[in-house]
Formats: C-alpha cells, structure tokens, sequence
C-alpha cells in the first residue's frame, strides 16, 4: 500500500465524517466517482460506524447527581482538590452549602467530625512529638480524670447500646438512622480512609479557610457552633507565639482492620507529623517534650455522629476519652498500602513519606498473610491525637561537647 | 434549559442545575467509556469522578468547547491514568475458535443464533484490540458523534492528527472485524462490514 493510497483513503475517511471542504472535498468526490476500490471503502467505513452506534445503550440506571456531589463536597472537605483551587474554595463550598443530599449517610457524621477537627488542627504544625498511649489509661487516677473531663452529651458518647442513644438534635434533625450494617450503602458514602486535613492546609489567617469552615457547619445546620470553633481555634492559635507549642487535637477518621491496625495507623501519623519535623528528630529533645496522648477510638457511625456532635458544642475541651462498644463493621475491602498511601499524601515531606510506605509494606504484608481471600472487613476508627499544652517554650538543648 | 445556563446556575449556587446536567450526560459517558475501558468495570467510578471534579473546577470551564466535551476529557484523562494504574486489562477475549468469551458472556445462544447481544461481543471484541489511542478517537467519533475539533479537544491533538489517527483506526477496525467474522461458525450476517 503506497503513500499516496493511504492518503486517498484517508481523505475519503474524512469525507464520510463531512470533515472536508473546498478543494479536498472536490477531489475526494472525484476520487470516489473514479475508483470503485474507495467507494467500497467508504461503504465499508460507513458500516463499520452503524456497527459501533448499534452497540447497546446500558443506562446507568440511577441518578448519580447526588453521589457526585456527596463526593465533591467530600474532596473540598478533605482537601483533596488541588491546591490550586485553594482560592476557590470557598466559592465552591458556598455552591455546595446549598446542596442537601436526600438521605444524609455517613459523610455527614464525618464531615462534621472533620469540620470540628479541622479548627482543633490549626496548630499541629508546631506539635512535639507524639506518643502512643494505651486506649484506656494504665492509671486509673489519670482515667477518672480524664473522664471527669468529659462533657457528657445528652445521651452517652459510651453508649453500650447505640440503637438507645440518640444523636446530637442538630444532627438528628437532618439524619437519618445509618445504614451501619449494609455495605452497600456505607461503601457509597463512607467516608475517605483518612480524613486528615494538615493545618497549613487551613491557615488561620486564611478568610477562604474560615469561609469554608463557616458554610460547611451552615450546611450541616450548626452555624453557631462553627463560628465558635473557629473563634475559639484562632484565638488559640493567635496565643501562641511563632514556634511556641499549642493545645491542639488532631482527630481522624479512618479505616482499619482493628484495633491493633488503628493503633499502628495512629503511630505513623503521631511520629510522621511530629517527630521528624523541623530538625526535632533528636530522640533526647524529643524525650523532653511533653508527651502527647495519642487515642484510637473505634467507633461505629452514630458513636461518630455522636462525637461530630460533642465536638461542635464543646470546641476544643478534652471531650474524648472513650472506647466504644457494639461495633458495626463495614465490608469493605481495602488494602493497608491504599491507606497509607494517602497518609502519606497528608505526611510531612521530611521523613514521614518513607516511613509511611514503610509501614504500609508492613501493613500490606501481614493483611496478605492473615487474608488469604484479600478481603478484609474494615471498621472505621477515630484516632484522637492530643497534643500538650503550651507550658513552656522549647528551648533548643545546646548539644554536648 | 441548555447547558451554560445550566453552568450559570450551579455557579451561582443552584446545585440542582448541576444535578440535571449530570443526567442529561451520564448515560452517553457511561456508555461512551465502556468501549474505551473495553469494560464495565469502574466505568460509573470514572464518571462519578468526572463530574466531581468538573463541579470542583466548573469556574475554570472556558465555555469555548461543549460542556460535554470538556467533561469527556477530564473521565477519558482519569480511565486512562486508571488504566496505566490497574493490570486489569479488558476481560474480553476472542478465542482460538473465533468464539467471543467474557465475564458476562454465557457463549453462544442455545439456538445457535447470533442474537443483538453477540453481535455487540463482536464489536466490542474487536474494539478491545486495537490500540489505546485508536480505540478512543473511533469511539469519540461514531459513538459519541464528535466532530474532528471536539475530537482534538478531548484529546489535545490537533485536528490533522485526529484525521489521520481517525483514518488508522478504522483501517485497524476493519481487519479486526474481519477476522472475528470469519471465524464465527454461523458464517456471514446481515450488516457484516
């Protein structure tokens, strides 16, 4: 087949899609009277495309208007929509502060868990290093303290039974019960496997931050409570001195095979943003630094809501220090590297990225043993990470001579 | 109501509006990238995503080429990155008989007809072979009905290299069909090409 053959077919393959015009289009038509070859060519061609279009037409068969934007109001939430449209946020989520979804499924619980976390995040940047702690105190001194700082909601966060708790009535107002138990619908509207927001993410200084704070907790009805949070958070983070230490909690949401799992999830994440950060991986000045408490709550979506709810009134009082029973579980299978594949987006860059694919290897390795069938049930955690108080400026340690 | 004033109203807070334009397209996306990913399989993830991220970035949208058309590009961008990621390839074969097999293919009808269904396997089997990037412009042009321009949109390819690539992957259809045709026992069809 020459050259020129191959651009005489091509022409005529134009010609067809009416994609030719004065002089080609003269010359294909004479090519087409001339050679017989062409003609069937462009026959050829023409059925070739009837073919194609006959192909049948499977109709999605539902509307996804709402799941799409039940995800998009999900990526501005987390911040997973690109950096560039930082500055656009805030428009994007006045559009979506318009939206209400039908039926109000998990993301609502987590995304005002996050929204609260989100202004409990603002000065993580400056956290020591963190520690893991136990899920409950080992001194029951420290527990009772602990508890007696709780801010006990209408019904208990520790419910024992969750089907008698009520949610908070802002929440309850707009939510449904949850599906919890149907997979089906949770893998539709579960949350991220991390919802971690870093708090340079969220710049106090920011309008477009506190915007989008504001109209998240509109949507969700809370509006007081958020222009509290974020008062509160900022006036907060306003206390503190440029390097100087905060009182901040970071709160995630995550996913994890279970306990044992959330609690390695939470390690990665106390040490990643922390202990490597800004030349503080020395271990003895780390070791001098207050401690923070590092938490895994395991949590089923109304313990969830619940404590979405807590947050919002209570702001940034120490409010969780519970485990919580009667665990919903989520058949959902995942893989620990997807995980700690998107912890590690969220991880600092100096060092927490390896050591996050690290312990995703991990992670991915003992779930392969223990999971011949590569499904696994997940059930969603809350990992609370409390970072001390600003007592005293951390003062560099001279180094020994 | 057409699609800019569907684009004006989303952006101005109206996410209704953006709701009625995910459903006047989700089915011809659907089915449009089915042919691409030569398969079902997260299809309606791609477009969902799609459409996520055409809300998210709606205010960039330039408006010089169809919404559609600028919705097609950002899914066809994330079937293919999909695609790179995944080993899943299409799960479509023909088989050393000339017998068109995948998942959802039982074989042949009892009666040895060659019913509606069959005929799509065949189309769809020899699409499954060509080349990515052939594959694609052939679907955006005889399935989607875009013309060269909107193909070079999508694609970010100038329309000469639409004409010439549209060309090549019909040339490539052709042999294709051809040869899943001739090995089908029940030998020729009506609107064989």
């Amino acid at each position: 087949m020459t050259e020129a053959h191959d651009d005489d077919r091509e022409l005529i393959s134009a010609l067809i899609d009416g994609e030719l015009d004065g002089q080609d289009r003269a010359r294909a038509e004479r090519l087409l009277a001339e050679r017989p070859e062409l003609r069937a060519l462009a026959d050829e061609f023409r059925a070739l495309g009837e073919r194609l279009r006959e192909l049948p037409q499977l109709p999605v068969g539902r509307d996804l208007g709402e799941s799409i934007l039940r995800r998009a109001e999900r990526e501005v939430l987390i911040g997973a929509a690109p950096s560039a449209l930082a500055d656009r946020r805030p428009s994007i989520v006045r559009r979506l502060a318009h939206w209400r979804p039908r039926s109000l499924r998990p993301i609502i619980y987590a995304g005002t868990a996050i929204a609260a976390g989100l202004v409990l995040m603002l000065s993580s940047e400056t956290h020591p290093p963190a520690e893991v702690q136990p899920l409950r105190h080992a001194d029951p001194a420290t527990q009772q303290q602990a508890d007696a700082k709780i801010h006990a909601p209408p019904t208990a966060l520790a419910a024992s039974d969750p089907a008698a708790a009520k949610p908070s009535a802002p929440l309850a107002a707009q939510a449904p019960p949850l599906e919890a138990a149907k997979g089906g619908a949770i893998s539709n509207a579960a949350p991220p496997l991390v919802m971690q927001r870093k708090a340079s993410a969220l710049d106090q200084s920011s309008p477009a931050a506190d915007l989008t704070l504001q109209a998240e907790l509109a949507r969700l009805g809370i509006p007081d409570q958020v222009a509290e949070l974020s008062q509160e958070a900022k006036a907060l983070a306003d206390q503190q001195p440029p390097g100087k230490l905060a009182d901040a909690w970071t709160l995630l949401v995550c996913e994890a095979r279970d306990d044992e799992q959330a609690r390695e999830l939470a390690k990665v994440v106390a040490s990643s943003s922390s202990g490597e950060k800004a030349g503080r991986s020395n271990a003895a000045q780390a070791k001098r630094q207050s401690p923070s408490e590092v938490r895994v709550l395991v949590a089923s979506p109304q313990q969830l809501e619940k404590l979405a709810g807590q947050l919002a009134e209570h702001s940034a009082k120490p409010i969780v220090e519970q485990e919580l029973p009667g665990l919903p579980t989520l058949e959902q299978p995942r893989s620990p590297v997807e995980a700690v594949d998107k912890l590690e987006r969220n991880a600092d860059a100096d060092g927490g990225a390896r050591r996050l694919r690290d312990q995703g290897e991990k992670l991915a390795a003992a779930n392969k043993a223990s999971d011949s069938h590569g499904s696994t049930t997940y059930r969603r955690v809350l990992i609370v990470i409390r970072r001390p108080p600003a007592e005293e400026p951390a003062k560099p340690t001279q180094p020994a001579k | 109501m057409n699609d800019d004033q569907l684009i004006d109203q989303t952006l101005s807070g109206d996410t209704d509006a953006f709701g009625l334009l995910v459903r006047k397209y989700q089915d011809r996306l659907c089915h449009s990238l089915r042919q691409v990913l030569g398969s079902a399989h997260d299809v309606e993830d791609v477009v969902q995503q799609a459409f996520v991220q055409a809300f998210v970035k709606l205010e960039t949208f330039q408006r010089a080429a169809s919404f559609y058309t600028w919705v097609y590009r950002i899914a066809m961008n994330s079937a293919l990155t999909l695609r790179r990621r995944s080993a899943v390839r299409a799960v479509r074969l023909v088989d050393a008989d000339g017998q068109v097999r995948d998942v959802a293919d039982p074989g042949p009808a009892p009666d040895g007809r060659l019913d509606q269904q069959e005929r799509a396997a065949q189309v769809q089997a020899a699409l499954a072979t060509l080349a990515e990037e052939q594959r694609v412009v052939l679907v955006l042009r005889e399935i989607d009905g875009l013309d060269y321009e909107a193909i070079g949109d999508v694609l970010a390819i100038p329309v000469g290299t639409v004409r010439s690539r549209l060309f090549r992957a019909r040339a490539q259809f052709a042999e294709r069909m051809k040869q899943v045709l001739q090995n089908d026992p029940t030998g020729s069809h009506p609107g064989s090409a």
